[in-house]
């Protein structure tokens, strides 16, 4: 130890495991955490409280266990819990049957296309249909890890994927129109 | 991962894969997304100020039937641990620190260090033990207190080492606020001046140096034998007004001990 003051060594402990299990999830959470509220200020915030939260219980985490996982989880239940604070946001029950009418079959992705205007796409879905694609196709969770993550059942998980990649997929395509790339209904 | 394999539905399966491209575009645009660069400071911060639950009984009858065993395979745990999270603080506290001139870095580093990291662990120091942790320097303890703003709590007062030279560490908290006073012996050729660096006030004839990093303000100011910093995460302004209020007393302080 380079301090010349003493350290309590199994305070230190729990420390080292925070530092090498939890923190390199920092950036993981802050994108996810930035496109599920829609705004940096808010995933800032909402990612500290996560971090907080893990601390303040992190003996109760066991080690050998997903930890990403399991902040993943605290950052869906920070986040379900500021909802009602920020906005008001879309919920399936609103919005499934409009989405079941408008789901398009696969296409692929126009390559014009920017990182910001895929992105914007994305922030365009119903949360409960973006939380589901992210956590599957951009932070790679198994289903049953998304399932125990958003406290949903694994078909609800399935289900919400496809509406949702299929809502991402139309969304996509009608951007790819707006610059004239595609034909109506099709995209390149 | 591998979802796709683990259901045995046509459906799912077809949808993945026409989805795959769609997929590999989202997860670049995903991570194209840049992380603030004090956000991890600023949590560092929190968790430091964060009391945390602990469970001191949870297997104590297995821990007392083997505890020989137990104890050598914890102690060797724990020096390996203690090893990579001081590796890690000072990996932050440099690489922070490289966008100031190299004699900032010196009162930087040792706030990083010792400020925003230590509190982690169990502070090192209880308040009845600061004199005995300030030797040679407890009298200079009720200026600076007098000096910093009352909503200031002193949370230690001591000596410390880092990288090899012993600071005199005064550590303060105002809610989020944390703030330093530092004082440590030059080394040879080492000046404010020197460096170059143009002040950025003259308090009562004595230049004062400021600098800035993400969250960090810094003023340092210096006597014959000492470089003294103060450091904090509040605004540059109020950072120097501090440091101003503090350097004539602390001037005073270090010249008489200089001799």
């Amino acid at each position: 130890m380079d301090s010349g003051a003493p350290h309590s060594i199994p305070a230190m402990s729990l420390e080292a495991r925070f530092e090498s299990e939890a923190m390199p999830h920092l950036n993981d959470l802050f994108r996810t955490a930035t496109r599920v509220t829609g705004e940096r200020g808010q995933a800032e915030d909402v990612v500290q409280e996560v971090f907080l939260q893990a601390w303040r219980s992190f003996d109760k985490f066991e080690p050998g266990t997903n930890c990403r996982a399991w902040l993943y989880k605290i950052l869906f239940h920070c986040v379900s819990h500021h909802r009602r604070k920020w906005f008001r946001m879309p919920t399936l029950k609103e919005n499934e049957e409009h989405l079941e009418a408008n789901l398009v079959q696969p296409e692929s992705v126009p390559q014009h296309l920017t990182d910001q205007e895929i992105l914007a796409a994305l922030d365009g879905i119903p949360a409960d249909f973006r939380n589901v694609v992210l956590l599957v196709d951009v932070d790679e969770f198994a289903y049953k890890e998304v399932a125990e993550i958003l406290g949903i059942p694994i078909g609800t998980v399935m289900s919400r994927l496809s509406r949702g990649r299929g809502l991402l997929r139309k969304r996509l395509a009608d951007v790819a129109h707006s610059y004239g790339i595609g034909k109506t209904g099709q995209v390149d | 991962m591998t979802n796709e394999i683990k259901f045995d539905d046509l459906k799912y399966r077809r949808e993945a894969e026409a989805f795959r491209e769609i997929r590999t575009r989202l997860q670049s645009a995903a991570r194209s997304v840049e992380l603030p660069r004090d956000l991890e400071s600023r949590i560092r911060l929190s968790l430091a100020e964060a009391p945390r639950k602990t469970v001191w009984n949870r297997n104590l009858m297995s821990i007392a039937a083997g505890i020989a065993i137990v104890m050598g395979t914890w102690l060797s745990w724990q020096v390996a641990g203690v090893r990579a999270v001081t590796g890690q603080r000072q990996n932050f506290a440099i690489a922070v620190s490289q966008k100031v001139a190299t004699i900032m870095r010196v009162g930087l580093q040792q706030h990083i260090h010792c400020a925003v990291f230590r509190p982690l662990g169990k502070p090192a120091d209880a308040r009845a033990d600061m004199d005995q942790w300030l030797a040679g320097y407890k009298d200079l303890l009720p200026a600076v207190r007098e000096q910093v703003p009352a909503s200031f709590e002193l949370l230690t007062a001591h000596k410390c080492k880092f990288r090899g030279r012993e600071f005199v560490h005064f550590q303060f908290q105002d809610k989020g606020k944390l703030l330093s006073l530092m004082i440590v012996r030059k080394r040879e050729g080492e000046s404010f001046e020197i460096e170059g660096l143009l002040p950025s006030m003259v308090q009562s004839g004595l230049p004062m140096y400021s600098a800035g990093v993400q969250k960090f303000e810094m003023t340092g100011f210096e006597t014959r034998d000492h470089l003294a910093y103060v450091v904090s995460n509040m605004p540059a302004k109020e950072n120097t007004q501090i440091a101003a209020g503090l350097a004539p007393k602390v001037k005073q302080f270090l010249t008489h001990m200089e001799g």
